[in-house]
Order: C-alpha cells, then structure tokens, then sequence
C-alpha cells in the first residue's frame, strides 16, 4: 500500500510550502490514526497505539453566534442539512483544541454502529473529507472493533447504549447479521425507571433549616440527565435474584446547595430490574439475547454462548453480568428455550473500562498501518462516488478504479440506493 | 476564532452574512486581500501552528515534538482531578536527613500539615510553580546545606490535595506523572499479534494473486479470523501465543453482601464527570484520584480555503498576544451597530438609527441595496426602508477635532440630509425603517452594505474591484401592536 503514498510538493499559487505542511496524499509512516467513537452521550477521541482514548468528552458543541449547545446526535438535525455544519464545529473542537493536530495529516478510523443513519455517516465523511481534506477515513464496524481488544475471533456482544441496546452474535469474525437483535431497554430505559422510582418513593431534604418532604410534592426541582445518570453510577447495583427481599440503607445524595435527595434503598436495588422486564413494550435484555441465541446457526451456539462480552455505559453498574445469567437460567427453563439449557453460559471480563472497549480494539487495528489503509476510502474515492459513502468498507481502491473504468459517468447523483447497488455489483465481479 | 466572551455572543443585534450563509459577528469574519473576499470561520482552513504550542498555566513554550511525545500535556503543571483548575505547587523544606531519611519527612510533613489552610487564603491567585514556592518552615532548617525540598499539589480551588488521597510528597515536579494503564502489557501483547497477523494475510495474499488475478477485497472479519490458518503451525503459535494473554471467559462473579448493608457514603465516590477526566483509570473512589497533567494549548494559523494564503498568523512568543499577520474584515468592514433598541409598532414604519463606522484611512463611499435574499431568509425577514444614494465617509484624522465641523463631516446629496441623524468624521448615524410584519418572533431588517475598498499595498490594487458587498441583518427586538 506505500505505493499509494505520493508526494505533492507544489501549491496551486505556485509557492514552495514549509515543510511543516502537508498536502494531497502524503500519510507519514510514523503518526498514526486517529480514532474516534462518536458515541449519543460521549465520544471518545485518541490516537491509535495507545491503551485508553486520551479524552472521553460530551458529543456536544456549541453553535455560535446563537449560543445554543447541540448534541451531534440531536434528532432534530440528523437528517438535515445543518448536521454538515455541526460536525464541522464538533470535529474542529476535537481535532484543534484537544487533540492538537491537523487532521489532514492523519488517517481517520471512525466506529460507527452497524445501524447508524446513512445522512449522519454520510455527513460526516463529507465534513472529514470536504472541509478538513483528511486523506483517509475507515469506518470500522462497532462489533469488528469490540472484538479487536478481546484478541479472540468468536464473541456474543451486547452493547448497551443511550437509546438503544444491540446483540451481535460475531462468529470466527463474522458477525452474523441475521441475529442481530435491536431492543430499546436501554440505559435511557434506566433513567425513565429511576425518576419514576424517585418520584414514588423518595424524598427531599431541606439542607438548611432539614425540612424533608417527598420530591413529587417539590415541583421546582428539575433532575437532569447527568444527575440521573450519577445517581446510578454512585448509588445504584443490580440486585441478584437469589438474595431475595433484603433493602440495602438509604443514601443521601446532594443534588444542588440548597437540597439533597434522600434515596431509598428499594429505588437503589430495583432501578435496574427495568433492563430484565423491557420497556415500552420492547422486550428485555435476557430475552433478546437469548432470541438472538435462537437465530444463531446451531452449531455456533456454544461457543458463542461461552463468550459474552457487554460493552457500553452502563455495562460498569455492578452485579450486571451475574443478574444477566440468571435471569438467561430462568429463561431456559421455558419450552421455548429449553434447547439452550444445556449450554454454558460465560461472561468475558473486560480489561478496559467497558465505555471505551471499542475504542480500544480500534486503537490496535489503526496502529495496523497497512491493514486501515487498505480498507479506507480515499477522498478521491469519495468524489468518485459522488460523495455517498458506500455500505461497508471491506474494498480497497483497486476497486474504487475498476469502477470508475467500467462506468466513469453512469453513477447518477440523486439515487444513492443505486450507486451502492453499482458499487456491490462491482464487488461481484 | 477571536475569542469573545460568551455573554457577548448569546444577544447579538447585527449579523453580518457570510457567502456560506453563516450568520456571523463581524468579529469572526476574515478578510482575504488576494480573493477580495470576506470568509466566516466555517469557510477558511484552521491548522495548528506547531511553533506556538504552550502550557495556559505556566506559559512555557513547548516544541511540537516534546509535545508529542508527553500526548500534548504539559510536564510540571497539573489539573485538579475534582475540579480541573490547575494546581498550585507547595513545597516543605525537610532538614538533612539525620541518617534515618525514610522517618524524616513523615515528621516534617506533620509538622506543616496546618499551614497548608493557613496559607491558603493569601495564596489564592498562586498558580504557577513559579510565584507559588513558598517557606513552610522556620528560617534557621532552612540555612542548613543538605536540606531537600518536597514537593505536595494542592488546589487553590476546592482545596483537594496531593497528600489527602495519600500520594507522599516528592522530590521533583515530574514525580507525579501518570501511572500507567493497568493493561498496557496485555495491549502490547494484542498490537504485535495483528501486526503480525497482517503480515501473514498479506503474504499469503501476495502468493494468491499471482494464481488468481484481481484480489478480492478484505473485510475486516479477515484479520480476526484465524481458523484459515489451521495448517500453518507457525500462526498457529502466535495465535495460542496471544491467547494465553488475552482474556478468558469466567462465570459472573456474584456481587459481595457488602453491597446489601454497608451505607454508602456519595461524597467518596467520583462522579461521571471526575471518572471521565481519567479515562484509562477512571476510578470511582475519590482516594483512587491522581493529579493530571495540564493538556497543553496551541495557537491556530487560519488560510483562506481559496487561494491557501495566511490570512491570521500569531506570534511565535506565547507570552505576546499579537499576530504577525492578520487579515481580518474589521480592518476593512464599516461596522455597522444599532444605536438603541427602536420602539416598532406591528405594521407600521418604525425608524431604527443606524450607526455606520468606518474603520480605513481613505474616504469610503457606502450605499444600501435592498437583500436578494433566498427564501428562507425572506421568512424571517420583514420589510425595510432603507436610505437611497451614496454616502461619502471621510477618513477619521487626529486633527479633526481641531478643525471646522462643517468641512470635515459627510458629504451629502440633494435629498440625503432627510436620512441622516447625525455625522462626524469617520461615522455617521442613518434613519434605516423596520416595518414589523409579526408579532411572534422578533423584527429582522437586512440590506446590502456596498462600500469602497482601496488596498493599501500596491501590489493588491486591482481595478476591476473597487467596492465591495455584505449583506448584513438586524435584530430590531420586539413589536408591539
């Protein structure tokens, strides 16, 4: 692939460049890639051959002139227009202000989800390569990369996101794409049960003058996003179902100067059960899995039960995996599913924190100089497509140039459904 | 990307239009004297200017290349793990070790532990490790030869220490560097594992394609797949090579009773925010946090996208905030400001002054067009009134003061006068009118600003551009009926 690496020395105003700057498609043997997980909550950005991102931050920015902070997820904005210019904003943060380097110098490994919307990576791979010229980007699937930082082939992930929770069967590094299951009991799942719970059966403290009264008396006070979500991470656990109705102690928790919430220990132990018994009508995270299990071709069951692996925020409450088990154990009990109680079930322990184990696999496989390059698409392979990014990246540009020469104009601008099927037909051949 | 507070960026009232129909302040416009063309900041091309990177406490200039190397973060500066203000530095003076150095600075380090919150009160504006040395002992330990400094961090902020999480106190600055990540051999381990693996993949594909021609491409379920290699012994034994290292799967551990009595205490654990500062640790008990470095701050060179040419280049010297050059609409832009917010009336003309100022030291000529705007800007806007003909803004000259109003001021035309409020050298005050159409959402008046450009340096002038155009909109503030 170094055959690939040219060197373009002249500027169009026809001045020498300091050396400092680079241009076209020269990648430096030495720099690395540049690794982001643009997560709904908080996205992880760092440079390839290094254990742990070197900042997790919030996937917000902030629009100027209006002063409004967006999230780069917001529904609102996915499938328009504006998204172009929130990304740009967004990445000009990551890149310039924390990572301080210029992007053009660097390849690109992004991790998208399988199911991430098509404007979003589309935008996206236009703000990487239209308004920063970065020379590289790969897009690296979500369960490829979990995978990359297990060291094994075979892998059963769930990955328990914001919105929604995905389990992807990945056998001998296929993931088997007929069983992926979606469900939306997820960590958002989690919030809505906590303040619900909360609102049942907590209450507030008064700090001054300790006044208490029950929080769906004080109106006023708003529980925000991050409030939930620290109350869950400092006080909350899942509880296992063997230990039956014992109530852990109550927990005071501050949430401004003013008051504190008294949290009791029934919300602490049961806020989690939501996960096991599904939400708005979606199914649960043991049933899931194990209709996933269903879906798996036979013979690769056993294995794939062995190596479960959860990934993902909320993947760190405490007593998750052992819940998860037993509740998979109950499950196997019922006819459906009695084809599965023979088999084992086995829980890999992560030896990353379980919000950046995707970014580590990431982190490996970009620090592969030769491996990304030639499963990246270049920017002149994007303007070929005219820029509509294909469905997956597993194609070098050898065919990218097979393409151009079998139909250099053919590729029509406002059908993107039939460039992917010229692209795929291109494959074929 | 000047830097404006942000107060000044929530309200704003005049927004000039940039050619990639971004909304912007003047302030954030630049101006290309090649292209002859004003760009916002989301149409020119920002890099980082590798001579300028430094650390916003100590203000040390650090070359690209250390910089590098530390990950951007600077080397004897450190953030507050609970707070992220940058650590003051403390040092305690211990007397020479009397032969048994290990006991010595338990005894001198209990000896100053009240001094810290005796001084911290006068020492709040100590930052630096420069200005923040200060003597924790008596005068006399200190004239004595072998006497050694140690140092302890501690937060002007929240007062977080190094020496409440335990961390003893040290010798050098650079003694709290980060530990390492906990997995790093095992990361290592994985890293030369797909190296190698890549270089299997490719061999053999080498071998491939001079039987087969074409090369199917490679997803990336090729690296991870090793079952194709089951006869060749050497993969083989890298495979079982990294296996052993990586992780195995176990039953899920059972979660300890602890959890089911034990009260838990919020103040010791960290929040989300605290954990993610750290993210290759990320502990969750406030006595697991540790300093982290400072990460280091760079100043940018922005290019015009069209023709590459600098048009903002900062100083070298981190301590000068001055550029060396600077391109910017301000110099070149009338600034256009609205004198006071205008009483309108729904439906009615409403007058809106105006105020005009010009920034260059030759005579400007200034006129307004009505905004061909796109329809989406027609949807927000309402109908203007805006002056015709053109306006002549002689050059702001130290002398004016001194001279006769009446020879300095604008030159005006037959009917002009109705349109001006009031005039001085360099500016001038217009009657531009608003007629509200809304009630719901506030008066927007835009119109064209054409005005004339004079290059100051020879080699710029270009005949065929004499003036030039930016749209500019107003915020007129609310109507009432």
């Amino acid at each position: 692939m170094s055959a690939r690496v040219t060197r373009t020395v002249s500027s169009p105003a026809g001045r020498s460049l300091a050396s400092s700057r680079v241009r076209g498609n020269l990648v430096p043997q030495d720099k690395g890639a540049i690794v982001l997980d643009i997560g709904h909550v908080h996205t992880k950005l760092g440079v390839s051959g290094e254990p742990a991102p070197r900042y997790i931050v919030k996937s917000e920015v902030l629009m100027k002139p209006y002063g409004e902070i967006l999230n780069v997820w917001d529904d609102k904005y996915i499938n328009r227009e504006e998204l172009y210019l929130i990304l740009c904003r967004f990445l000009h943060k990551v890149f310039l202000e924390y990572l301080i380097i210029n992007p053009r110098e660097y390849r690109i490994v992004i991790i998208e989800s399988i199911v991430s919307p098509l404007n979003f990576r589309n935008t996206l791979a236009k703000a990487l390569f239209i308004h920063f010229s970065v020379p590289h980007v790969c897009f690296l699937p979500h369960p490829s990369a979990c995978l990359f930082s297990l060291g094994s082939s075979t892998a059963l992930l769930i990955d328990i996101g914001l919105k929604e929770t995905s389990i992807v069967p990945v056998f001998e590094g296929v993931s088997l794409i007929r069983s992926i299951m979606q469900t939306t009991t997820s960590t958002s799942s989690l919030h809505s049960s906590l303040q619900l719970l909360l609102h049942e059966h907590c209450q507030v403290k008064n700090i001054a003058n300790g006044d208490i009264h029950p929080l769906s008396d004080n109106k006023d006070l708003e529980l925000t996003s991050s409030t939930l979500s620290n109350i869950i991470m400092q006080t909350c656990f899942v509880r296992s179902l063997d230990f039956g109705d014992a109530t852990p102690p109550d927990v005071c928790f501050p949430i401004n100067a003013q008051f504190s919430l008294i949290i009791s220990g029934l919300v602490r132990c049961h806020v989690a059960d939501i996960l096991f018994e599904g939400c708005d009508g979606d199914v649960s995270l043991p049933i899931s899995l194990v209709e996933s299990l269903l879906l798996c071709p036979i013979d690769c069951r056993s294995q794939l039960c062995e190596n479960i692996v959860v990934v993902g925020g909320s993947a760190s409450l405490p007593g998750l995996n052992y819940r998860l088990l037993e509740e998979i154990r109950l499950l196997c009990g019922n006819s459906r599913y009695q084809c599965l109680d023979a088999l084992k079930f086995k829980f890999h322990e992560l030896h990353s924190h379980p919000n950046y184990t995707a970014w580590q696999g990431a982190s490996i496989i970009g620090a592969v100089e030769s491996a990304i390059l030639e499963r990246s698409i270049t920017k002149e392979d994007f303007k070929l497509l005219d820029y509509h990014l294909p469905d997956w990246m597993s194609c070098n540009s050898q065919n990218w140039g097979s393409l151009q020469q079998v139909s250099p104009q053919k590729i029509p601008s406002s059908q993107p459904g039939k460039v992917i099927q010229t692209v795929k037909s291109g494959f074929e051949q | 990307m000047a830097s404006i507070p942000l107060a000044l960026e929530y309200k704003r009232y005049v927004l000039y239009l940039c050619r990639c129909s971004g909304l912007v302040g003047i302030e954030s416009l630049y101006f290309c004297r090649h292209c002859k063309l004003l760009r916002c900041m989301d149409c020119v091309s920002v890099q980082i200017d590798g001579t300028c990177i430094s650390c916003p406490s100590c203000n040390d200039s650090v070359p690209q290349t250390d910089a590098k190397a530390k990950k951007f973060r600077c080397t004897h500066c450190y953030q507050c793990p609970m707070c992220t203000t940058p650590l003051a530095t403390r040092f305690v003076q211990l007397p020479p070790p009397p032969g048994k150095s290990e006991s010595a600075p338990d005894t001198s380090s209990g000896k100053t532990d009240a001094s810290p919150t005796k001084e911290g009160t006068g020492e709040s504006t100590a930052l630096t490790p420069k200005t923040s040395k200060r003597l924790s002992l008596t005068p006399s330990s200190l004239k004595s030869p072998g006497s050694t400094k140690m140092y302890y961090l501690f937060c002007t902020s929240c007062h977080w220490t190094t020496r409440e999480v335990d961390i003893p106190d040290k010798r050098s600055l650079l003694d709290f560097k980060e530990k390492p990540h906990p997995f790093q051999d095992r990361y290592k381990a994985l890293l030369s594992y797909y190296k190698d693996l890549d270089l299997y993949e490719r061999v053999s594909s080498q071998n491939m394609s001079r039987q087969v021609s074409g090369r199917k491409p490679r997803p990336f379920s090729s690296l991870l797949d090793t079952s194709k290699y089951k006869k060749d012994p050497e993969v083989q034994r890298v495979v079982k090579q990294v296996q052993s290292v990586a992780l195995s799967a176990k039953d899920p551990v059972r979660l300890p009773d602890s959890y089911y009595t034990e009260p838990v205490d919020v103040s010791s654990l960290t929040t989300i925010q605290q954990k993610l500062l750290d993210p290759s640790h990320q502990p969750s008990h406030v006595k697991d946090l540790w300093p982290h470095p400072l990460p280091l701050i760079s100043r940018k060179t922005i290019r015009c996208r069209g023709c590459d040419h600098i048009l903002l280049k900062p100083d070298v010297n981190v301590n000068l905030v001055r550029f060396k050059i600077q391109h910017v609409a301000i110099q070149v832009v009338p600034r256009i400001r609205l004198i006071n917010v205008p009483k309108l009336t729904l439906g009615e003309p409403s007058l809106v002054p105006v105020s005009i100022t010009s920034p260059v030291s030759y005579s400007m000529t200034i006129s307004f067009n009505q905004l061909s705007s796109s329809k989406k800007l027609k949807e927000i806007l309402c109908p203007a009134v805006i002056p015709e003909g053109s306006f002549v803004l002689k050059s702001l000259d130290d002398t004016s003061d001194l001279l006769d109003d009446s020879s300095q001021s604008v030159s005006l035309g037959a009917d002009q006068s109705d349109y001006v409020l009031s005039s001085e050298p360099g500016r001038i005050v217009l009657k531009f009118g608003a007629i509200p159409s809304r009630e719901d959402i506030d008066a927007k008046i835009g119109f064209e600003v054409v005005f004339s450009y004079e290059p100051l340096i020879e080699a710029d002038r270009d005949p065929g551009v004499t003036e030039l155009t930016v749209p500019v909109i107003i915020n007129c503030g609310h109507s009432f009926a």
